[in-house]
């Protein structure tokens, strides 16, 4: 069922980017609004400030519409722009790449008991912000935004045992950072 | 499907497999090959349990809320501006004519390319003049001359540059209200109030965060 929605949804998609090739402002509309409360879910994870998000996804659909004749149909177009959207967080993130990460030394210690739900979710995030760059967005594309292992490879260009390893590399950060989520799990793998 | 090797690796590749088996992405064969491993292997047990807690927790954490339009707005805007410096480009690119009267293309380009480097020359000449008698650039902004009015509109607020999203969206969360358009080039938002009537105690909440630089109300007429 799902996969005949997703089908459904990409073939709408598509005829959407056939419209913008013959530059349709319309249709570059409809796409942008699809797409905005979902990037934005994306990436107002990663950056850290509103105005941040919204350079982001306008320069995601400025690339889309110069580049839309370009696509070709190898993936989905949601992972074509997803795609696009992972490319520009990353190159401005890259660009503050001082004050978007910052060591495990530098992570403060926990004053309270992070074991309560609301206070363990804000350190999660917290600790998720003091990644670097690829395990962030990784870990982001996984959890936050739920994609598969394969889709994560399609929309960061990278071969599927990349996307294990960056994620293997954050859960262990992740880990010396929440030494109370950890308890006595020994690490592995 | 992954390839089975003998016990250790499969200890190793299924310890990579757990954080798409948290959020449930993992083809059957996948899954099932992590559910027969995890029910023999502390570690996997205890590892898909803390991965779990990490996706729920990322997962449903709020957002800010998105506003669409205002972004699309200032999407066309970039848009428009593109389209008028490609049009800008086209008008000394030599353009073929087919009228019988009209010179040859390639003379057309030469008097094009004449005709460029003339205004060129001259856009720089007048670019110096005007630069001299130019006056300095504001190094401030206007809260009151942004964007077009918005109905209901009850507050306007200015945060600190450096608030992050969690913080933005919990401030105004608490203080009562929501976003509805913003932020302009100023950084001004504009808010309205979630709950009728608190208006004063969404002010006071505002102003006693270190994060805001500024808050005031506007009035509630048809257009603000």
């Amino acid at each position: 069922m799902r996969l005949r929605l997703d089908k459904s949804l990409d073939a709408d998609d598509c005829k959407l980017l056939d419209a913008i090739v013959r530059h349709e402002s319309k249709a570059i509309d409809q796409l942008y609004l699809n797409y905005h409360r979902r990037l934005a879910r994306f990436l107002s994870r990663i950056v850290p400030r509103y105005e941040s998000v919204e350079e982001i996804i306008n320069d995601t659909f400025m690339v889309v519409w110069q580049n839309a004749e370009k696509f070709r149909g190898a993936s989905k177009v949601s992972t074509w722009i997803m795609g696009i959207a992972y490319r520009t967080a990353l190159k401005s993130l890259r660009r503050n790449v001082g004050a978007a990460t910052q060591s495990v030394d530098d992570y403060p210690e926990p004053s309270v008991n992070p074991m309560q739900d609301t206070e363990m979710q804000e350190w999660i995030l917290r600790a998720v912000m003091h990644l670097p760059i690829e395990q962030r967005l990784t870990i982001q594309l996984a959890y936050h935004m739920g994609h598969s292992v394969e889709e994560i490879a399609a929309i960061t260009e990278c071969p599927v045992g990349t996307v294990k390893a960056r994620m293997f590399h954050a859960r262990e950060k992740l880990r010396r950072y929440l030494p109370a989520l950890s308890g006595d799990a020994e690490v592995n793998g | 499907m992954f390839k089975a090797p003998d016990k250790i690796s499969e200890h190793q590749e299924v310890w990579l497999l757990i954080p798409w088996y948290a959020n449930a992405s993992l083809e059957v064969s996948d899954r099932r090959r992590v559910e027969d491993h995890a029910r023999t292997c502390t570690a996997c047990r205890n590892e898909v349990k803390l991965q779990q807690t990490i996706y729920n927790s990322m997962s449903n954490a709020s957002i800010i809320e998105s506003i669409p339009q205002v972004s699309l707005r200032r999407f066309h805007e970039r848009l428009d501006a593109l389209e008028a410096s490609d049009g800008a480009d086209i008008t000394v690119v030599p353009v073929k004519r087919t009228h019988g009267f009209w010179p040859a293309p390639h003379s057309w380009a030469m008097v094009a390319s004449i005709a460029a480097l003339v205004g060129a020359v001259g856009f720089f000449v007048q670019l110096s003049v005007q630069t001299l008698h130019r006056p300095a650039a504001a190094n401030y902004f206007t809260v009151t001359d942004a964007a077009p009015r918005i109905r209901g509109v009850l507050v306007r607020a200015v945060f600190i540059s450096s608030i992050t999203l969690t913080e933005l969206q919990a401030l105004v969360t608490d203080s009562k209200l929501r976003i509805v358009a913003g932020p302009t080039d100023a950084g001004v938002y504009s808010l309205s109030p979630t709950v009728a009537g608190s208006i004063s105690e969404s002010l006071t909440r505002l102003r006693a965060s270190s994060k805001v630089r500024f808050a005031e109300s506007v009035q509630a007429s048809d257009g603000q």
